[in-house]
């Protein structure tokens, strides 16, 4: 072997052990016993959910705070780490959680990142407490997996209530190839027929997708008067502005996703008249307080997302704190179980068997003068 | 500290395979074959898709080669006649349908959403449940195509490949036939980075198709390249050094948004000052053609 | 329906001609697939974004700044990597791993600079479409197609009229030739870098309009501009136009029978077979690929 590469070789090497050592000796090994309760919060940081990991931070500092001023000796260590949006970054982003922090418990945003997760979580005897994340079939086995929002089969009853009552009967589905956005496609096609909607056209589109326009033509051939869509506030406001374009007048209909600022600043005008089912009621007796301190901090109301991480950490603090802040999974497991009906500022419900958290209401909402506004006459 | 080193080597393992997959077809008889990673997400969803139907690991590791294996066969009967750029490029598009395959067979590969829990490996009752343990497999099963390789280099076919790499003509006409020897090298590339894809599958337990893109390949390149071509234990260092380089960016303070894309700058440089400055690579032998 | 899909197939074939027209240029001269070439158009529409948006720069004058600044860039690629390998004696194969290379550099310098998420150019925010015969087009996609075709007019008069142009021919069917009269090959090699990546940049700036801004678009736009220069005949501009067309008209009438998410399925399908079977491309350019 030439001279150069063993020198390359040594440097390497010296590399490595030096970067081992300062590992384990300049960076204090951990402290036994008064070792804080990791969480691991899984959310996107960048990329086209940007926002949604936005929210989602928000609300959990805010609970962070909430806990900390109820229960002082609660020591509870919150880890964020970036999912990019995609199952893949999700679960790099949890190996890491628990292999270089050790995490006990986890909070995943969006289904389609949680669902993959489910699997090695359970195995690694990790709690997962999953928000926003809406697909049905997180929950299609209970071990140690919970979520905090309302599912698809809850959200659709109520905009087939609404499509009723405005004559709606021929619908278009426009979904994000994604656990979330097939499972809202199979809620409707599932819950429709018993409503008397027909549904006329179905068609995925890739999770990066930015041009809808063919699959717009398609839906205008279709003879369709109304289109559910389902994937990221950035993709609903381009089929928004898109639809306007092509003059193509039919009514967007759509659900949590869609109350981002975002969605406002890409489509302008052309979002006037959106209508979407949601869980939230940022205006409720119980929300109020938290409205008000959230919209202080941060410039604006509170959306889904910031208030079911704020729960998402909430239920679990209260859960560690009904087992004596020790590490114990399985008792905070059976402690959300056995919660019973308690508030919080999503309402009031409790924890049903699969973990699904059954609380609060489905209402619609629309957006009007380039604002979210409860459909009055409808809901709530 | 340990868990995450174990992680990265079991990591350095599998690219090593994938790596010395592009050193017989690359390095020893001069292909420019950018198609592993097609290869390697063909062993990674035949594997996972055999194992959850209940078909047992073993079977279903050599499976994933073997299937690998006969699109690697596939694709060498069109390269035949190809060189240099060109056959890179017919290469470059065997790995975008390949992707485009994964992507909308949704029946079979149930496309974006992506297969997950994969099962550890279960070899005759003992389940390789623990990252530890699946180092110990890895490691194992790397040392054995490594024996089998290097015994395949030194060998008189061996010298034939490289002989093909050097003067395709000459060897010719020495009476060799090129065209079989190009197929059995690219069959015997695609089998080794089918193995890979299955001990990848079983390891991330979560396949989609992103991370079977084209750009994956850039790393398997750079650690060949950079490693020098024909040179196996090349290979073995340059894996090493290029998995854990940009690790400790990661530890320094890097939001996550910014170490992906730092990680493929950092390959792309290196790759591009070899070619400048040191083409034949750390231990190579020949320049890249 | 049938208009309304032309129409569609004509943007996206403007496009992709745009694309195709600076990566031929560069191989016809130079002779190695420049694949850098996508993130060029990819830095061209970010540096608009850059101008315009961020530094809020007058729109027009944005526009100029970012052709430049997007010539610059490709000036600069060939000056600094492509000019020492060519020193070096390097394969057109280890060009094209080159040019892999830098191709990502960019994508990931502009995923740091930007931001993974997608911007908007919002210069022409809420306009209607005009409707003829039943279709819709917007009147941006009516600019793109008529520069498209105005670019390519000027590109032929100049390679066919300009002394730098007739440069750039002489060195691209015969490189020894033309030295021998006295052309630097080197010197034209960087002209052909400065004005292919001009163009990339102009339809960097058109698509970033059209749709919007996302790092990693220069891998997908390379892939579609380089099926068109090999599906028309890598290396002409004539080449270029045709495969971008056939490009554009497949993707687009074949996805109204496929479900969307077919429709680079389609390019790669038909970049994988004229590879195979007629690598010289519609108009048979015998100097294409070698044999």
């Amino acid at each position: 072997m030439s001279k150069k590469a063993k020198i390359i070789i040594t440097i390497v090497v010296v590399l490595i052990l030096g970067w081992l050592i300062w590992q384990n000796v300049v960076r204090q090994p951990e402290v036994v016993s008064t070792d804080p309760i990791k969480i691991g919060v899984i959310v996107p940081l960048s990329g086209s959910g940007a926002k949604y990991g936005e929210d989602s931070r928000a609300g959990i500092t805010m609970a962070q705070e909430f806990l900390a001023a109820k229960y002082p000796d609660l020591n509870l260590e919150v880890i964020y780490q970036d999912s990019f949006y995609t199952p893949k970054g999700g679960v790099d982003a949890y190996q890491k959680l628990v292999q270089v922090d050790k995490i006990s418990a986890t909070i995943v945003g969006a289904s389609f990142i949680a669902i993959p997760i489910r699997p090695l979580a359970e195995k690694d005897g990790v709690l997962e407490i999953a928000v926003w994340s809406s697909s049905p079939s997180y929950t299609n086995t209970h071990n140690l997996n919970f979520r905090t929002t309302l599912t698809a089969d809850d959200t659709i009853p109520p905009i087939l209530s609404y499509m009723k009552s405005q004559k709606l009967q021929k619908l278009a589905v426009l979904n994000a190839e994604n656990e979330f956005g097939t499972s809202h496609k199979d809620s409707f096609l599932k819950l429709s027929p018993a409503s008397g909607v027909a549904i006329v056209f179905s068609e995925g589109f890739d999770g990066g997708e930015k041009d809808f326009r063919t699959s717009l033509l398609k839906i205008k051939s279709s003879g369709a008067d109304s289109v559910f869509f389902i994937g990221t506030y950035g993709q609903l406001a381009t089929a928004l502005k898109q639809a306007k374009e092509l003059r193509i007048d039919i009514q967007f209909i759509s659900q949590g996703i869609a109350e981002e600022t975002g969605l406002i600043e890409i489509a302008s005008l052309s979002a006037e008249g959106l209508v979407y089912a949601y869980p939230f009621d940022n205006t409720s007796k119980e929300a109020r307080e938290f409205s008000k301190d959230y919209e202080s901090r941060y410039g604006e109301m509170p959306n889904q997302y910031s208030a079911e991480a704020f729960v998402g950490l909430q239920v679990f603090g209260e859960a560690v704190h009904l087992c004596k802040n020790k590490i114990d999974v399985n008792c905070w497991k059976d402690r959300l179980d056995s919660m019973g009906k308690f508030k919080t500022i999503l309402g009031s419900g409790s924890f049903n068997d699969s973990g699904d958290l059954k609380m609060g209401k489905v209402f619609m909402k629309t957006v009007q003068n380039g604002q979210f506004v409860k459909l009055v006459a409808f809901g709530t | 500290m340990i868990p995450y080193l174990i992680h990265l080597f079991i990591l350095i393992g599998v690219y090593y395979i994938l790596a010395l997959s592009l050193q017989v077809s690359m390095g020893f008889t001069g292909l420019l074959n950018l198609a592993q990673i097609a290869f390697f997400a063909i062993g990674a969803y035949t594997s996972a898709l055999l194992t959850l139907a209940g078909v047992p690991f073993l079977l279903s590791f050599v499976l994933a080669g073997v299937l690998a294996l006969i699109s690697g066969f596939l694709l060498s009967l069109p390269l035949n006649k190809l060189k240099g750029d060109y056959l890179a490029v017919v290469t470059i598009g065997f790995t975008f349908i390949v992707y485009a395959i994964t992507l909308n067979w949704i029946e079979l590969t149930r496309g974006p959403l992506g297969i997950p829990g994969i099962p550890k490996p279960d070899i005759f009752g003992y389940v390789f449940n623990s990252n530890e343990s699946y180092l110990v497999l890895v490691t194992i099963i790397a040392i054995v195509i490594w024996i089998f390789v290097r015994a395949v280099v030194r060998s008189p076919f061996g010298r034939t490949l490289e002989a093909v790499r050097d003067d395709e003509l000459a060897t010719k006409m020495l009476g060799k036939d090129t065209k079989k020897i190009k197929a059995i090298s690219m069959m015997m590339a695609a089998f080794l980075a089918g193995l890979a894809g299955s001990l990848y599958a079983h390891y991330i337990t979560f396949i989609d198709p992103s991370s079977f893109a084209l750009m994956q390949i850039v790393p398997i390149i750079s650690i060949v390249i950079i490693g020098g071509l024909a040179s196996l234990p090349g290979t073995l260092l340059a894996t090493i050094i290029l998995i854990l380089l940009p690790e400790p960016m990661r530890f320094i303070g890097f939001p996550s948004s910014i170490v992906g894309p730092m990680r493929q700058i950092l390959y792309a440089v290196i790759l591009l000052a070899v070619l400048l400055y040191r083409p034949k690579g750390f231990w190579g032998k020949v320049e890249l053609e | 329906m049938f208009l309304q899909l032309l129409f569609n197939s004509l943007i996206a074939a403007a496009i992709y001609a745009l694309v195709a027209a600076g990566l031929s240029l560069i191989y016809s001269t130079c002779r190695f697939i420049h694949f850098a070439h996508g993130s060029v158009v990819a830095a061209g529409g970010y540096f608009l974004y850059f101008f315009y948006s961020l530094l809020g720069v007058n729109f027009w004058i944005s526009v100029v700044l970012a052709i430049l600044s997007g010539a610059g860039l490709g000036w600069l690629i060939n000056e600094f990597i492509y000019r020492p390998l060519r020193q070096r004696k390097a394969s057109n194969t280890i060009l094209l791993v080159a040019s892999i290379s830098v191709l990502i550099i960019i994508e990931s310098l502009l995923l740091i600079s930007f931001g993974a998420d997608v911007k908007v150019i919002d210069f022409l925010v809420n306009s209607r479409g005009i409707v003829i015969a039943g279709a819709v087009i917007m009147p941006l996609q009516v600019a793109i197609i008529v520069v498209a075709i105005l670019l390519f007019l000027l590109l032929r008069l100049f390679l066919k009229f300009s002394k730098m142009g007739q440069a750039m021919r002489a060195v691209s069917d015969n490189k020894d030739v033309a030295e021998i009269v006295g052309i630097s090959s080197e010197k034209v090699y960087s002209q052909t870098f400065v004005l292919g990546s001009a163009i990339a940049s102009l339809a960097g700036i058109l698509i970033a309009m059209e749709q919007n801004l996302e790092p990693s678009m220069g891998t997908i736009l390379i892939i579609k501009g380089f099926t068109s220069a090999i599906v028309g005949g890598m290396g002409t501009i004539l080449g270029s136009a045709i495969g971008a067309l056939t490009l554009g008209v497949a993707e687009n009438f074949g996805i109204w029978y496929l479900p969307s998410g077919y429709k680079d399925a389609i390019a790669f399908v038909i970049l994988f077979l004229f590879l195979l079977v007629r690598p010289s491309g519609i108009l048979g350019i015998k100097s294409s690929f070698k044999n």
